[in-house]
């Protein structure tokens, strides 16, 4: 910097008091890192403070590099200070299905009652959600009516919700417009079981504004119960949710059949995670895959499972529309169909493959080594298989399949993961 | 024997052997990278490592050289046989190599593991640290990491209070 006597002058001249003073100033982890790595006076000047200030770097890679951080620690952390209770309560979220806790999972009056005395005996302004997050399954009115006064009193605690739609006639709709009393959500999980909904309720839900929302589950909502005009309402109705946060989310899970909206092609712009789960009777069809290749979405997570997919000439194109963002890909396939490579291209950012490979022989079935190795040439920076074998006891080529053999196909190899369910 | 400069950001070179960096998977893409936009196939390519010092740089390379001979196991036979990544990678020589480093070097190892993709070692640092939280109370975690708290009032005391739904049964 220069300074007004017109010497020039750099900001290594001030003293390290002051070096100090400023770089305490930064908050940014990744600030602290390059302080520290520019020379090695910058260093010792701050080394004092490594420990406290890289932890937000540092902590979310103990979390996925060991598997035995019980519950008990990452509580011990939330009381150390409040910038380590915020790192520890979005590890707690993030990592929702790793510390799942029954405690935070309601079903019935009984559960939800006690929640609301103990929550009642906290300092006002306290978080009774240490996960930020509760699940729900309505079973009766008083459960419900339960659930509405806790959210009126701490529901602004919350980042995310998963409600299971119960197994009485209910108010939906009423329940879509209480949404507004959870104005932190950022995710929110439906699970519906439709046929009890209300579907004569008509129109569509009131759907409040959810400014943090970006992360939507749909899931059992709209099968197929046999009453094509019910089918048809239920599938109204559960679109609606995303035609109404569409603009805002980046995380959606669903079956596919609710991305059959009009103009889904210009819904949904910020998508970047897309979870589609399949049945038997409601898989992916052509109709689907064309309008799937027409997205902007910039997908960089895809999965497709619940059925096996035939990659097809068409499947592959629509999913090589994708290969720009995509870093990570899940896909469901068979055995004993062959990938027709002629329409894939190559996916340069690609990371991390997860394939669940059915086979429909219950004999000792093979050709997994040469189904992945065709992948080969059009994922070149592939870092993490995961294989999940489906259907057959024994595969007569899984013997083949390791970390060494595997990096002859994938050079950037360095991460490999194999599992059998029969 | 190929060899390649890497370059610490505050300008140290180490001259290490291209068979012993490619155990990194970030250095072994930046040589390959090197490589195609090379004419000269012989030339000797330099990798400039922007956030990590010499210091940590100097450790991760040492980490390899000890390492560099392991052989690559499938990682779904060490799970067989019931000892993780972590377990197979930790001898006596990573004992004696973590015992002396304080805390802040240990995560800055992390940070630099995780950058040059170098999985043995950021399993084994990662579980130093956790050691260093796990069965130890919330006193022990502030001075091991040289944390201050924060908290004002009767904020602490309502995290405690918090933290019993989880807790009690």
């Amino acid at each position: 910097m220069t300074m007004m006597d017109g010497r020039d002058r750099h900001i290594s001249d001030l003293p390290p008091e002051m070096l100090e003073e400023i770089f305490n100033y930064l908050t940014d982890p990744k600030d602290f890192e390059s302080v520290i790595n520019t020379c090695p006076l910058w260093h010792d000047i701050m080394a004092y403070r490594k420990t406290e200030r890289l932890l937000a770097e540092v902590f979310p890679l103990v979390f996925e590099h060991t598997d035995s951080i019980p519950l008990e620690s990452v509580l011990r952390i939330r009381e150390t200070s409040k910038k380590w209770k915020e790192l520890a309560e979005a590890e707690l979220a993030y990592n929702t299905s790793r510390f799942r806790h029954p405690k935070y999972n309601f079903e019935t009056a009984e559960q939800l009652e006690a929640f609301r005395t103990f929550a009642t005996s906290l300092p006002t302004g306290s978080n009774p959600f240490v996960f930020r997050k509760m699940e729900i399954t309505f079973t009766n009115e008083a459960a419900y009516i339960s659930f509405l006064q806790i959210i009126q009193a701490w529901g602004d605690q919350l980042k995310s919700i998963l409600i299971s739609v119960p197994a009485y006639e209910f108010p939906q709709n009423e329940l879509v417009s209480h949404l507004a009393l959870l104005p932190n959500l950022k995710s929110l999980d439906f699970v519906g079981y439709p046929e009890n909904w209300n579907v004569n309720a008509g129109g569509t839900p009131p759907f409040p504004p959810l400014p943090h929302l970006t992360n939507l589950t749909l899931f059992r909502v709209g099968l197929d119960n046999g009453n094509a005009v019910a089918d048809q309402k239920l599938q109204h109705q559960s679109s609606s949710f995303i035609t109404a946060y569409g603009n805002q989310l980046e995380s959606l899970t669903c079956p596919i059949h609710l991305l059959r909206i009009e103009d889904i092609e210009n819904q949904l712009p910020k998508l970047t995670f897309l979870f589609l789960w399949l049945r038997a009777r409601n898989t992916i069809n052509e109709k689907d895959l064309q309008v799937l290749a027409k997205v902007k979405w910039p997908l960089y997570a895809l999965t497709i499972f619940g059925h096996s997919v035939e990659l097809s000439r068409e499947f592959c194109g629509m999913i090589s529309y994708f290969k720009d963002t995509l870093k990570y890909l899940a896909l469901e396939l068979p055995l004993e169909k062959d990938i027709d490579i002629s329409s894939l291209e190559i996916f340069p950012v690609l990371k991390i493959v997860t394939l669940r490979i059915t086979s429909s022989q219950r004999r000792i079935p093979t050709g997994i080594k040469n189904k992945v190795g065709q992948l080969g040439e059009f994922f070149p920076n592939l870092k993490k298989i995961e294989l999940h074998l489906i259907g057959a006891e024994t595969f007569a080529d899984e013997v083949d399949l390791d970390l060494g053999i595997l990096s002859n196909i994938f050079p950037e190899l360095y991460d490999f993961k194999l599992s059998r369910n029969i | 024997m190929a060899l390649v400069r890497v370059i610490s950001s505050d300008g140290a070179a180490f001259l290490v052997s291209q068979r012993l960096a490619k155990r990194s998977g970030k250095l072994k893409t930046e040589i390959e990278t090197f490589r195609k936009s090379s004419d000269n196939s012989e030339a000797q390519p330099e990798i400039r490592i922007v956030t990590i010092r010499a210091e940590i740089l100097r450790l991760v390379l040492q980490w390899l050289q000890q390492h560099q001979n392991d052989p690559v196991l499938p990682a779904n036979q060490n799970e067989q046989d019931g000892r993780g990544d972590a377990e197979m990678g930790q001898s006596q020589w990573d004992r004696d190599f973590l015992a002396p480093m304080d805390l802040g070097i240990v995560m800055e190892l992390i940070l630099a593991a995780n950058h040059l993709e170098v999985k043995g070692l950021l399993d084994i640092t990662c579980k130093l640290v956790e050691s260093k939280i796990t069965g130890r109370t919330v006193d022990e975690i502030r001075t091991a990491f040289k944390l201050k708290s924060d908290f004002k009032g009767n904020e602490e005391e309502q995290t405690r209070l918090e933290n019993r739904w989880c807790v009690e049964n």
